[in-house]
């Protein structure tokens, strides 16, 4: 060996951290630039979130999905509603949008998306909740310009399932279950309903929920299937959606919590399962964000609100006792312009008292 | 760009490496140039003409004042010739290089106060005087804090005449605008990196080694740490004083310690690595603050450039502690508002200023010493101080803050509801593990561990799994987990 040869590998073996650090960094970003050309890459290959790609990539662009078929047999197998397959007015805005072809999509679209009266002009009727015990109905919606390219506003916002809902007490909720993000962990906390099961972790997501362990009151030891299994639950109460508003297509979002309230349902048949709105968030942080934003949660609102059938699914929109006059939400009540403050989670639960099934 | 972000690791620093090496050592400050304001325009594009003009201008007022000294040298020697006698040299710096000092100063303090402050005078007087002007939402140009005060360094030293050798243009605009440490310090003073700047390095293994290490470290701290006990501060302060007990705005204060220590920590050691990769060394900006026994000392061990800055430039020249009590008294006064309002515009920080001399005050005239000496007490003493200091710090608004408070002393708010599953019990059961971390990497003995076993292989391995853990973090947060995640 050269004394030149020698010298070098002498200093290499001098830093061997920089040396793998380097090498790891360099080989991440050709698998980087090789998985973008090949352009099979989705946060959903493999691993769930490949590194390699984001270095790479500014946008996460979800590509479509293998295994889509499968999914939404095993949503109608468990779930044998007309509304979850079928698309519908609210579902079409949340429909899997590709980047080479986004004309195609929007022209029927623009047709579908339009007020109750509008829509009763055009079609004779609204086919999926005349009648039928309470289904979602949809009231207009601004029709503001999409404020990310990951959105469409669907122009209707849902509101709450049609009902003879009842006044109840906080013994009400003896036989609920609550599953959900650290909205619910607020409500948990500040509730007063003790005798109601929180299953919550802070940042928890559709897309992970069933897997995440969770807290179910005493840390995070437990899953969301093992507390499924453990007893039957009348009321089963999902809010999921503020997490996920950076993540995917409305349409992800929304076949992920079909399939996942397939799972639910699968665990318990017999309980309602009542699908939370998510809650507005405030005028300052709405107007700072492309992404937090009222138009966004409205979008994946009605996304899963269409999921809502009035008989054992139902749609509850609290969202009248938290905001202004406006539609935000009021700003006396959060601090962070998305979760509520202590003392004004009442507000919430007085409005679900009232909701009683 | 932050450094723990991947558009920084993955993009911006391997290109600018690259180029950095292949690059001869003689002219690797011009690599460095334009990296940073590379840096700079991608972090802070409207802002970095502000950044050039302030470079220029204080350049230029650098080179009077060298010129005015040199003139003065001269004129000296001409008369000590002329006289043919031993004249003594006169130590007092010219009046005219203090004239042209005092405008850069002027020039300095202008531009910080207009960006940094101007909106909250305005507001301040406004609220008081009912003036009807109020701010006008002026955006906080990057690095601001720390860039001026690294050119006020480099001026005053010019003025003291303690930079030996000529700088150039390009060397002093390196030395202002270096990426390393422009956005959060540590703040150098020009004697410590001007030979590098000027002579180029040849970096060698043992360096980049080094820096590395003390990147993987401090990406570590910034992200698997700092942003992971975030969530809990977090948690705790969207629900509100009136949502806790006494116990969780205990927890709640010493969480923000901890996430503001791990944090600025985490920076400035990847800060240092970045400099270590290129060549240079940069001074240490914390030496185990938290295992401080007095306020005096914790000072000393944290953020300890600034506090260098603050006592080279402002509390010696205002006679410093040999003088009078009463004086003494009134420099650290004035060092400490400093120091607070140089964090930033806001009341808190005033009020943070004030409660800092406050303490450091009565340690110094009463009890400092016996506490320095003490083994437990000392301990404790700071546990209950630095989240009090800390709270005043976080918190911007008055109200929320003296909620905040009355909650940490345990009095019940107005229309305060008790809850039987509190938050607390809540926090402790998902956040116990990172708690009992945070608090470990709270006291010497990692840093310790890490001294002793930096060559061992299997601290390699684990600085690598670091590495690559907080890559894979901050990739799934979106970079920021305020925002993107942890609800």
């Amino acid at each position: 060996m050269s004394n030149r040869k020698k010298k070098r590998n002498n200093s290499i073996n001098k830093c061997p951290l920089f040396i793998w650090v380097a090498l790891t960094v360099i080989c991440a970003l050709i698998m980087g630039v090789v998985m973008t050309q090949v352009e099979d890459y989705t946060w959903k290959l493999t691993w769930d979130h490949p590194v390699f790609a984001a270095v790479l990539l500014d946008e996460r662009d979800p590509a479509p999905k293998p295994e889509e078929e499968e999914r939404v047999a095993v949503i109608e197998e468990a779930i044998p509603s007309p509304v979850v397959p079928t698309p519908t007015p609210t579902e079409e805005p949340a429909a899997e949008v590709t980047e080479e072809e986004p004309e195609e999509e929007q022209e029927p679209e623009e047709e579908k998306l339009v007020s109750d009266e509008e829509y009763m002009e055009l079609y004779g009727e609204i086919p999926f909740y005349i009648d039928d015990g309470g289904a979602v109905k949809y009231v207009t919606w601004n029709d503001n310009e999409p404020r990310s390219k990951y959105y469409e506003n669907p122009g209707v916002r849902p509101i709450t399932s049609e009902y003879p809902y009842q006044h109840v007490e906080p013994d009400y909720y003896a036989d609920a279950l609550f599953i959900g993000d650290s909205r619910i962990g607020g409500l948990g906390v500040y509730s007063g309903w003790s005798e109601a099961t929180f299953c919550y972790k802070n940042g928890l997501s559709i897309y992970n929920m069933m897997e995440s362990t969770v807290n179910a009151g005493y840390g995070l030891n437990t899953t969301v299937p093992e507390v499924l299994a453990a007893r039957q639950y009348n009321k089963i109460y999902v809010m999921f959606g503020i997490n996920e508003i950076g993540t995917g297509y409305t349409s992800d979002f929304a076949e992920k919590f079909g399939e996942n309230l397939a799972i639910i349902r699968t665990y318990q048949p017999d309980a309602k399962i009542i699908i939370l709105a998510n809650t507005y968030v405030t005028k300052e942080k709405d107007l700072s964000s492309p992404i937090y934003n009222n138009d966004n949660i409205n979008a994946k609102n009605a996304a899963i609100a269409a999921y809502a059938n009035g008989e054992d699914i139902f749609y509850f929109d609290m969202n009248p006792a938290l905001v202004d006059d406006e539609g935000y939400m009021r700003e006396e009540i959060s601090r962070d312009g998305i979760h509520i403050t202590a003392q004004y989670y009442y507000l919430w639960v007085d409005w679900m008292n009232e909701h009683g099934l | 760009m932050v450094y723990s972000g991947l558009a920084f690791i993955f993009h911006f620093f391997p290109i600018f490496l690259l180029t950095y090496y292949i690059v001869k050592p003689k002219y690797r400050y011009i690599v460095l140039l334009l990296g940073s304001l590379a840096f700079y325009a991608l972090g802070s594009p409207i802002y970095i003409g502000l950044l050039i003009i302030s470079v220029a201008i204080n350049y230029f007022i650098a080179s009077r004042i060298n010129r005015i000294y040199r003139e003065n040298e001269k004129a000296e020697k001409a008369e000590k010739a002329e006289k043919n006698e031993k004249t003594e040299k006169t130590d007092k710096p010219p009046k005219a290089a203090k004239i042209w000092l005092i405008g850069a100063l002027i020039y300095d303090f202008g531009v910080l106060c207009i960006f940094k402050y101007l909106d909250f005078i305005l507001n301040a007087t406004d609220s008081i005087f009912h003036t009807g002007v109020t701010g006008i939402g002026l955006a906080l140009p990057l690095g601001i804090s720390f860039y001026t005060f690294q050119i006020i360094s480099f001026m005053i030293d010019t003025y003291r005449q303690n930079i030996t050798g000529k700088v150039s243009f390009l060397h002093f605009a390196v030395y202002a605008t270096m990426f390393p440490q422009i956005t959060s310090g540590p703040i150098t003073r020009f004697g410590e990196i001007g030979d590098t700047i000027r002579e180029g390095w040849g970096v060698s293994t043992r360096c980049l080694e080094r820096g590395i290490m003390s990147f993987c470290l401090g990406i570590g701290y910034k992200v698997l740490l700092a942003d992971k006990i975030a969530s809990l501060w977090n948690d705790v302060w969207r629900v509100g004083a009136y949502g806790i007990d006494v116990a969780t705005a205990w927890l709640g204060a010493w969480s923000y310690s901890m996430q503001i220590y791990f944090d600025f920590l985490g920076y400035t050691l990847m800060a240092t690595g970045v400099g270590w990769m290129l060549g240079f060394e940069l001074p240490d900006n914390f030496t185990e603050p938290y295992s401080s026994k007095t306020m005096t000392s914790f000072w000393r061990n944290w953020h300890i450039t600034l506090g260098r800055w603050f006592r080279d430039y402002l509390y010696i020249p205002l006679g410093g502690n040999r003088c009078s009590k009463g004086r003494m008294i009134l420099n650290m006064l004035v060092v400490w508002l400093c120091t607070g309002i140089w964090h930033g515009a806001g009341y808190n920080f005033i009020l943070w200023g004030l409660f800092l001399f406050a303490i450091l005050t009565i340690e110094k005239l009463t009890y400092g010493k016996w506490m320095e000496n003490t083994r437990v007490i000392g301990h404790i003493y700071m546990i209950i101080l630095i989240p009090i200091s800390w709270t005043i710090f976080n918190i911007a608004d008055m109200t929320q803050m003296s909620e905040y408070f009355m909650r940490m002393l345990g009095i019940p708010l107005e229309g305060m509801v008790v809850f039987g599953f509190t938050k607390f019990t809540e926090l402790m059961y998902t956040y116990w593990w990172l708690i009992l971390v945070c608090i470990f990497f709270c006291t010497p003995y990692p840093m310790k561990l890490f001294r002793r076993f930096r060559r061992n292989i299997v601290v390699k391995i684990l600085l690598l799994a670091i590495f690559w853990y907080s890559v894979y973090q901050s990739a799934i947060s979106g970079d920021n987990p305020f925002i993107y995640f942890n609800f």
